[in-house]
């Protein structure tokens, strides 16, 4: 980078461009070149390369390897391939009917061209704060099936995100697919919520919250409620299940709860939102966002 | 193609009020468009990439540039030592000890201000070699806003002017002391608009290739106009203008003013092509048009109203004060002196005193930005109008009806000197009553606020000034000096179009506009068509402007509203001047008298002996092939016409300061109906009206999108846009993703309707069109919140008003969500 100039560029860094076919090949690739990094939909990495705060040496491109975008059932759960644009997932039956959550997320991610392109494996890897994806897959116990050339491994959406653009992954490691599972107990009903807070419908969001709850008679048996975006990285907030389980799921409840929170010292702060607001906004889109999760599961709306 | 009409019978003004396809669309909307970065360049470009300061206010103490040059494919790295061999500054409007050159020399004013130029064999190559470079600075304190430049020993961004104020004048009209003391009220707002900008699709861009042979410069860019400018910047590069040539492309991606202030890279670009003796080409980036291109001012309104015991307007005074950046560029300081001769809008107000000042920063300097200047009078003048209403417990829209420059008024003329040619500003109120269904859109309202919903009405009118007349710039010359004989005064604003007629019959109109999306060639191709009996696709219009090929003026180009005005009449007139000319060739191939002649369909016929008759492309061959013939001999028969349509009003400053500066005066009224979220402070707009008189359009369905454009940039400009640095001067939303910009599908849709009166100036009464609503929008918006937020007695007094904004001055004093309500979703 050069000293006491700011340079706009255009065009990235001279690099090499390898297209893996199968998985084993990227991982390959990954683990003996040097420099090499993978690249799915390109929408944060070329972005990144044309303004040169990103240099790879070698793209390792696995966006062409046949299955690896696949949606399948397992059981009453889904496994989601690393590849899976945005808008499949956003238009995708399976995952309506069994996490509509995701959708949601899905659809809210930009526009419809940065849909079409960019993936949920690239947008998790990216781990940008104020992704869609983070806040729901924490909310919703995802867990991440990673490989590399010598190992294979699962971590949970709760342990993935380390802060802004990080997560735990090695360099030479690859998401392979996201898997969630669900298991429901009988007369338990479930609903979701996901609420993305920002000045225009396309933009990033300045507060993400992704509400999960069950039912039962009436009551609240389990509330998962993750933030994202206000803080580095995604939240979940266990005293809202602590007030509300076991209790009433009417407005008035949910609206003490969501009061109380406490979100603490790390909020952002920046021209987008100052930390007061932002901590407002979650503490509203909180509230309604619970309130919606309830309306669906108990088929109000 | 041919002026055979292959259609039906067509007699004049068959297209002209109809709202037709536009012909640019197909090659817009498929992709072939050619744009400036699509153009192929001369052999042997070289790229330029363009290094800029990280510091709002700097000395450059040394550039090192070794290591750059030393990378293959580099072919040199400028900065101001070398570029100030070939250049002098550009030119400004103000007079001031002030050197604008498009590079920093020794210091850097503003954080993003270019201070190197790499070029290199390819874009690629440049940006290698850029971050290379190193510039060593030392830091100075850095001055970033009004306030702070106007503060008791603030460090000033030019020490050459002693102070960051670089003018000051107070504009007098009337006996304004007199109508304050009669007033029975005075009322006063003040507003901040805060800089920001509507920046376009395709960015800057500017391909320079100098001769040496012919020692020619000839540059291909994305400029607007006006001319003008082009002027200074040959002024700049030390060249005559027969040896300036610039080629602006037919299609340009978008502009909405901006693309004025293209002009210092035109003469940075130039520069770099003169010195290093290649053609250089230079695209801007996006992040490079937010910190680099130009942007509109920051300004502080103080206005105060006299009002009478009924509600009348006696007097307005207003105090500016306009942040204008880092350089007094031209055409500053017309972000205020555009407006002065209009100051007073639609009213009648017959005692004005306007103060301005203006102020540099260590911010990105300002140019013309849609509707330049009138956001940041409308909006305080409105809010100021509401108030009286609110005050004097009158109806806002009977308020201002009240204070109406009247129908029988025209033409009109200001206390400082604008001519209004026509309107019915009455009409136009009721009209927008009609289409907002006001009593509906009250009772709406009403009903809400009893459900505990915060809703609001707003209004905004405004007058919608078409064409710039240069005049208005002298008023920032000191009135002695516009005294001496020596003065040379500036005035006028025409537009040109040249008609021609191709020996096989097909028609060619060569304009001097640079249009950005407004459908003049439709347009013209509709006016000739009618004229001559064609149909529009039978018309070739030619856009953009060549300067060594095309009749052009120094205002030529696209701003100001001109084409509805001036650009309309320019073809019209000249296809009236072509069908003249083919009539009277007709006449005389015929023999019989030349009023004898009637044009229909194509074919030329004697109305008392319809058996005598010609068709017209028998007409354009005989004129072509055989002019010697017997009964063409000694006549003009070129079938080639140039008009030039020029207002006359637009006459020069007067030594009192009186100055026309527009030629027709469209209205606009706006109604807007909003919500704020109790819980957030977002805004959704519920319902948004505006009435236009245009004087009538030629395409009533180009002037609506151009509107439906407007409109919604006014919402954004209204409730989020504004360019944000930090106090150390550093921009902080630079990308689309910061810097929000409605697309498609965040569009909302305005209702219109139209309240036309012919304007007595232009020939067939059309006036400028389509930045109304940038004007009034963000007004009435503004007011229709300050109205939901009734509760709080709000005052919105800054520009943008954002969510947070809402939340943290009125909301938060507020319990939070009384009502964690169901609304699906907030954004
Ligand atoms: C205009 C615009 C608006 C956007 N708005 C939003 C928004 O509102 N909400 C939102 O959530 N996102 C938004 N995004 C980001 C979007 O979600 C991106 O698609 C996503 O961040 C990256 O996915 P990708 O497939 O394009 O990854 P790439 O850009 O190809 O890669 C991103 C990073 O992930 C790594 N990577 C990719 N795939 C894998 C993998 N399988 N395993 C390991 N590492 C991998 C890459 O090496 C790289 O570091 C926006 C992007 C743009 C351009």
């Amino acid at each position: 980078m050069p000293r006491g100039v700011t340079l706009y560029t255009l065009t990235p860094p001279k690099f090499d461009y390898k297209r893996a076919s199968s998985v084993e090949e990227a991982c390959k690739l990954l683990a003996t070149t040097d420099g090499a990094k993978v690249i799915a939909g390109g929408q944060s990495l070329l972005v990144a390369m044309r303004l040169r705060l990103a240099s790879p040496a070698v793209l390792v491109d696995i966006g062409h390897i046949s299955d690896l975008g696949n949606i399948s059932e397992e059981g009453m759960g889904l496994n989601i391939g690393a590849t899976c644009t945005h808008s499949k997932l956003a238009r995708s039956k399976e995952v309506m009917e069994r996490f509509p959550i995701l959708c949601e997320a899905a659809a809210r991610v930009g526009d419809e061209q940065v849909r079409n392109r960019g993936t949920i494996g690239g947008s998790i890897s990216h781990a940008d704060p104020a992704g869609n994806y983070a806040p729901v897959l924490t909310a919703l116990n995802a867990k991440f099936a990673v490989v590399s050339a010598s190992n294979r491994r699962t971590i949970a959406a709760s342990n993935f995100f380390e802060g802004p653009y990080t997560t735990v992954l090695n360099g030479d490691e690859l998401v392979e697919k996201v898997v969630l599972e669900k298991k429901l107990s009988s007369g338990t009903k479930e609903g979701h919520s996901f609420m993305k807070f920002s000045t225009m419908p396309q933009e990033f969001a300045t507060v993400n919250v992704a509400s999960v709850v069950a039912i039962k008679d009436g009551k609240f048996e389990e509330v998962t409620v993750a933030l994202g975006a206000l803080l580095p990285k995604p939240r979940i907030m266990p005293e809202l299940g602590e007030s509300l389980i076991g209790k009433a799921t009417t407005a008035e409840n949910i609206r003490q709860a969501s009061q109380k929170l406490q979100l603490g010292s790390e909020i952002i702060s920046d021209y987008k939102a100052s930390a007061q607001y932002r901590t407002h906004i979650a503490k509203v889109l909180v509230a309604r966002s619970l309130l919606t999760a309830v309306n669906r599961a108990t088929g109000a709306e | 193609m041919t002026i055979q009409s292959s259609q039906e019978k067509r007699t004049e003004q068959t297209y002209v009020g109809v709202a037709y396809p536009r012909l640019e669309d197909l090659r817009l909307t498929t992709g072939k468009a050619k744009f400036l970065d699509d153009l192929s360049v001369p052999p042997g470009t070289h790229y330029a990439v363009i290094l800029r300061s990280p510091y709002a206010h700097a000395k450059i103490k040394r550039i090192d540039a070794e290591d750059a040059i030393k990378v293959p494919g580099v072919r040199a790295v400028l900065t101001a030592v070398e570029l100030l061999s070939v250049m002098d500054p550009l030119p400004l409007a103000l007079r001031s000890p002030i050197r604008y050159y498009p590079i920093a020399t020794d210091r850097a004013r503003y954080a993003g201000e270019p201070v190197a130029v790499v070029i290199a064999r390819t874009r690629a190559i440049a940006e290698d070699a850029a971050s290379k470079v190193n510039v060593d600075y030392e830091p100075l304190e850095v001055v970033a806003d009004i306030e702070k430049a106007l503060a008791q020993g603030a460090p000033n961004v030019h020490e050459a002017v002693g102070s960051n104020t670089v003018w000051k004048k107070t504009f007098s009209y009337g006996d304004v002391g007199n109508a304050f003391e009669q007033a029975v009220k005075v009322v006063s707002v003040d507003v901040r608009v805060n800089g920001y900008t509507v920046p376009p699709m395709e960015t800057f861009g500017v391909v320079a290739e100098y001769d040496r042979g012919s020692d020619v410069l000839t540059e291909w860019c994305n400029f607007i106009g006006p001319f003008t400018m082009a002027y200074v910047v040959a002024k700049a590069l030390r060249l005559s203008q027969d040896r300036f040539r610039v080629i602006v492309p037919g299609d340009i991606g978008g502009s909405f003013g901006t693309k004025l202030a293209v002009y210092p890279y035109m003469a940075l670009i130039g520069a770099c092509s003169i010195f290093t003796g290649v053609p250089v080409k230079w695209i801007e980036t996006r992040m490079e048009h937010f910190v680099g291109s130009t942007r509109a001012a920051t300004r502080l309104s103080h206005l105060e109203m006299a009002l009478s015991a009924d509600g009348e307007f006696l007097g307005l005074k207003a105090r500016i004060t306009d942040d204008i950046g880092a350089y007094p560029r031209s055409p500053e300081p017309g972000h205020l002196l555009k407006s002065v001769s209009n100051f007073t809008g639609p009213y009648k107000i017959a005692n004005l005193e306007i103060s301005g000042e203006y102020v540099t920063t260590n911010t990105l300097p300002t140019s013309p930005i849609r509707a330049f200047g009138r956001p940041h009078l409308c909006i305080p003048l409105e809010k100021l109008v509401d108030k009286c209403a609110k005050i004097t417990g009158t109806d806002p829209l009977e308020l201002r009806k009240r204070n109406f420059i009247q129908p029988r008024d025209f033409p009109y003329t200001t206390a400082s000197g604008g001519v209004y040619d026509s309107g019915d500003y009455g009409a136009a109120i009721e009209k927008l009553k009609q289409i907002f269904d006001l009593d509906g859109a009250r009772a709406d309202i009403l009903e809400k606020r009893r459900e505990g919903r915060l809703v609001g009405l707003g209004f905004a009118v405004g007058i919608e000034p078409s064409v710039s007349n240069m005049a208005y710039l002298d008023l920032a010359i000191p009135e002695e000096e516009r005294q001496k004989a020596t003065f040379m005064p500036h005035s006028g604003g025409q537009h040109s179009a040249t008609l021609k007629i191709e020996p096989d019959g097909h028609i060619v109109a060569r304009l001097d506009s640079c249009p950005q999306g407004q459908g003049h060639e439709t347009v013209a191709a509709q006016l000739v068509a009618s004229v001559l009996g064609v149909n529009p696709e039978d018309v070739r219009v030619l856009t953009g402007v060549d300067t060594f090929n095309v009749s052009w003026s120094i205002s030529s180009g696209t701003y100001a509203s001109r084409f509805g005005s001036l650009g309309i009449s320019a073809v019209y007139s000249a296809a009236l001047d072509m069908r003249k000319k083919l009539t009277e060739a007709a006449s005389k191939l015929l023999g019989v008298s030349a009023d004898d002649i009637v044009m229909e369909n194509g074919v030329l016929f004697s109305k008392s002996r319809r058996d005598l008759k010609i068709s017209s492309k028998r007409l354009v061959g005989t004129v072509y092939w055989n002019p010697g013939s017997d009964a063409l001999k000694g006549g003009d028969h070129t079938l080639s016409v140039t008009r030039t349509f020029n207002v006359e009003t637009l006459g020069p400053a007067t030594l009192d300061n009186k100055v026309n500066a527009s030629a027709t005066y469209g209205f606009i009224g706006t109604a807007a109906a909003v919500e704020v979220d109790r819980d957030t402070g977002s805004v959704s707009i519920l319902k948004y009206a505006s009435v236009h008189d245009s004087g009538g359009s030629v395409n009533p369905g180009i002037v609506e999108q151009l509107c439906v454009g407007a409109a919604n940039q006014a919402a954004s400009h209204a409730l989020h846009q504004e360019l944000i640095h930090d106090d150390r001067g550093q921009p902080l939303n630079i990308t689309f993703g910061d810097y929000y910009v409605r697309t498609a599908e965040d569009f909302f849709t305005p209702i219109f309707g139209s309240a036309a009166k012919k304007s007595p100036f232009t020939p067939l009464g059309t006036k400028g069109v389509s930045e109304g609503d940038n004007m009034t929008g963000p007004a009435a918006l503004l007011i229709a919140i300050q109205d939901a937020l009734y509760e709080y007695n709000a005052d919105i007094d800054t520009v943008p008003f954002t969510a947070e904004r809402i939340w943290s001055r009125f909301l938060s004093k507020n319990n939070l969500g009384e009502s964690a309500s169901s609304r699906s979703d907030v954004a």
